[in-house]
């Protein structure tokens, strides 16, 4: 596994091996945080395209004893916001009202020991976070898979730190539902 | 005590509330089957949020590799074209100010540019040192 700052010195020094590397390294985890964000295979393949072209124009001026996820993570989630916008379904704003609507608390619902122990599955899992708003997913996806604080995915994702706490409430919410509709269909 | 919101059961869940209001929400939790089953969701929930199943990565990813590689080497060459039309512009600058010779400051300036462009594009540039010399 090459290291970053052979990765940025081979680019900086214009060897074609240090740009082969980068994707080696780099391209899967790209596509894969893309396809997590959007959950659509040719979105998230024109995505990846995207943030490499970019890193080709801007890794010629990286620091390179920096790490180069987090500046591709950004890359990433950036261009998949602009994807959203400009590809598919407008703003990147969802309205609260509707996310309020599906996303009554779980433990309201029924015997409380009935639901003790959920016999939910990958698939609705995966499923649940197909139908969650972009934004929403996007931020449960930066939370709970790249680790981030709720300031980090604020600064990220260019929203307030209390819209990025209210998405993540809502949304684990109505994945809780979502599930537990799914267990018992 | 009332059950804490729903809010409030994510954040213990996932160890983001003060150690203060946490050990109220525990204490809590010890009398209420209810918030506990709450937890427990969350708790597996937030596992396997954390542990996803990766996507098979699409073949296409191949072919989009050498596009890109050919596009970085095409804008390997662009930049350093631009970095060599930059050498370049203390030379532009400086014989452009020759028809200022005669207002003193700006002459001065347009010199003092010309000079460092040439000697710029000097060091650099084997042919334009060999002009200038025969100039010389």
């Amino acid at each position: 596994m090459a290291a970053d700052r052979d990765i940025v010195r081979l680019c900086q020094q214009g060897r074609p091996e240090g740009f082969a590397l980068l994707l080696e390294e780099y391209q899967g985890r790209v596509y894969r945080r893309a396809y997590s964000f959007l959950r659509h295979r040719e979105d998230a393949l024109d995505v990846t395209q995207e943030v490499f072209l970019r890193a080709a124009r801007a890794i010629g001026h990286f620091q390179s004893d920096r790490p180069l996820w987090p500046w591709l993570r950004q890359v990433t989630t950036r261009a998949c916001l602009n994807y959203i916008r400009d590809h598919r379904q407008g703003p990147p704003t969802v309205s609260l009202d509707d996310v309020q609507a599906q996303g009554e608390p779980a433990a309201a619902e029924g015997d409380p020991e009935q639901h003790a122990l959920l016999a939910w599955d990958r698939a609705m899992l995966e499923q649940a976070l197909a139908s969650l708003p972009t934004v929403q997913r996007m931020v449960v996806v930066l939370r709970h898979q790249e680790h981030l604080s709720y300031g980090e995915i604020a600064q990220l994702l260019d929203l307030p730190l209390g819209t990025v706490k209210t998405y993540l409430f809502r949304a684990r919410q109505a994945l809780i539902k979502a599930m537990q509709q799914g267990a018992v269909d | 005590m009332r059950c804490p919101d729903d809010e409030l059961l994510q954040m213990f869940t996932e160890g983001e509330l003060a150690p203060a209001a946490g050990e109220i929400v525990k204490a809590h939790l010890r009398a209420c089957g209810r918030c506990q089953a709450a937890v427990a969701r969350y708790k597996q929930l937030f596992w396997d949020l954390e542990h996803p199943e990766e996507p098979p990565l699409p073949p296409e990813l191949v072919e989009q590799e050498q596009r890109l590689m050919r596009a970085w080497a095409q804008e390997h060459k662009a930049s350093v074209q631009r970095r060599r039309a930059l050498r370049l512009v203390p030379a532009w600058a400086g014989y452009s100010l020759l028809w200022t010779r005669y207002v003193p400051p700006v002459e001065r300036l347009g010199r003092f540019l010309s000079r460092t462009g040439r000697s710029l594009l000097a060091s650099r540039v084997p042919l334009a040192r060999r002009l200038l010399e025969r100039r010389r």
